[in-house]
């Protein structure tokens, strides 16, 4: 099922890389990670959340209590990180298609 | 300050359907205050926006839920439209009839509320009563009497409602916008006879507006109820002009153009590739 995942879908899985997160820890690590480019509004992000959970990329890891407020933590699923791995060669792929075409010495100014 | 902040979010948070907000209602608030900046009072305009998109995206998507079959859904859609379409086309009739408009009150009331076989015996004897000799109700008051594009709307609602009323599914309640829509073309029926360009534009408004908002709820979820009630209305709503001679201005094809080109796209959507993850 070779389809193209979206940014902001991608960086997302990125951030789960490393280990569960709540809401607000994703977009932090996402930001960071896309060097800015990926900001996500709350909006946003839950509801991707909700479509990866949908297509089992990604799950309920626990659900804690912080200030009397309810807070969630996901986490990536085996299908998910299989996802983002397969995307991430993809994109590797696609920019060999141009980095080895090109050096540092002979590129054009 | 988080109290006024926090209490904007939750307004915000209106747009998602009651489910979804009792369920996630509580982490998104934490969530949302987490992620502004300190000291706002007022949500950032982008996070306002994508939670309003979302939750109506939420609804969209909770709107496809249900025992029912899309097309079955598709079909008690495009009664509300379709009944008002009629009540406004039987303006005149009311005007001097004001019992008929009753009726079609009586109408939209079951619909609104799911209740196919309820409303089916309301919309036949509307039907007959536009589509008899005109002995007592001539619909379309200075229209040739051997119209057939008037009735044909009001049997088109009839059969729909057979149809539902054979399959007996439970429906889901529709928005009660259509009962107040309906009260209002009644009341200014009771109250005026002058239908102008401001009315014709009113009901242009809010017809591109309703399609929108189907082609947008077809985007997000890749239906085919809002094509199904979309067509059903644009061939109901076109039928006149088939049955009349057709002056095209600029007006009227740009008009016609905005509601094709809308339906068209509410039916092309779903078969395009799903949108990617």
């Amino acid at each position: 099922m070779a389809r193209t995942m979206s940014e902001p879908t991608y960086f997302i899985l990125a951030a789960l890389l490393d280990g569960p997160s709540h809401g607000y820890g994703v977009i932090k690590l996402a930001e960071q990670e896309s060097g800015g480019r990926v900001r996500l509004a709350v909006g946003t992000l839950y509801g991707a959340l909700d479509r990866l959970a949908g297509a089992g990329l990604v799950e309920l890891d626990r659900e804690e209590t912080v200030q009397g407020r309810p807070r969630r933590y996901y986490r990536i699923t085996p299908a998910g990180r299989e996802a983002v791995t397969a995307e991430a060669e993809r994109m590797r792929q696609a920019a060999r298609a141009v980095t080895r075409r090109i050096s540092p010495r002979t590129a054009q100014a | 300050m988080t109290d006024r902040l926090e209490r904007h979010y939750r307004r915000l948070l209106l747009a998602y359907p009651r489910g979804y907000r009792e369920a996630n209602g509580g982490e998104l608030t934490a969530t949302l205050l987490e992620a502004s900046p300190p000291g706002r009072r007022t949500p950032p305009a982008r996070e306002a926006f994508a939670l309003v998109r979302g939750g109506l995206a939420e609804r969209a998507r909770a709107a496809t839920a249900g025992p029912r079959p899309w097309w079955v859904d598709g079909l008690h859609l495009a009664l509300p439209p379709l009944i008002l379409a009629n009540t406004v086309a039987a303006f005149w009739t009311i005007y001097n009839h004001a019992w008929f408009g009753a009726v079609m009150a009586l109408l939209m009331l079951p619909v609104v509320f799911g209740r196919a076989r309820l409303a089916l015996p309301v919309a036949l004897f509307a039907a007959l009563q536009v589509s008899g000799p005109t002995s007592d109700l001539g619909v379309g008051h200075g229209v040739p009497v051997s119209g057939w594009s008037v009735p044909l709307g009001f049997w088109a609602v009839a059969a729909i409602l057979a149809v539902l009323a054979v399959r007996g599914d439970r429906l889901r309640r529709r928005s009660p916008l259509w009962l107040a829509a309906t009260a209002a073309v009644l009341g200014y029926a009771h109250v005026s006879a002058v239908t102008g360009p401001p009315w014709t534009l009113l009901r242009a408004v809010v017809e591109v507006a309703l399609l929108g908002l189907a082609v947008a709820a077809t985007a997000v979820t890749r239906d085919g109820r809002w094509a199904l009630a979309s067509s059903l209305y644009l061939v109901g709503a076109i039928a006149p002009l088939a049955e009349y001679p057709f002056v095209p201005g600029w007006r009227s094809i740009s008009y016609w153009g905005t509601l094709a080109a809308l339906t068209l796209a509410t039916v092309i959507l779903p078969r395009r590739r799903a949108r990617t993850l």
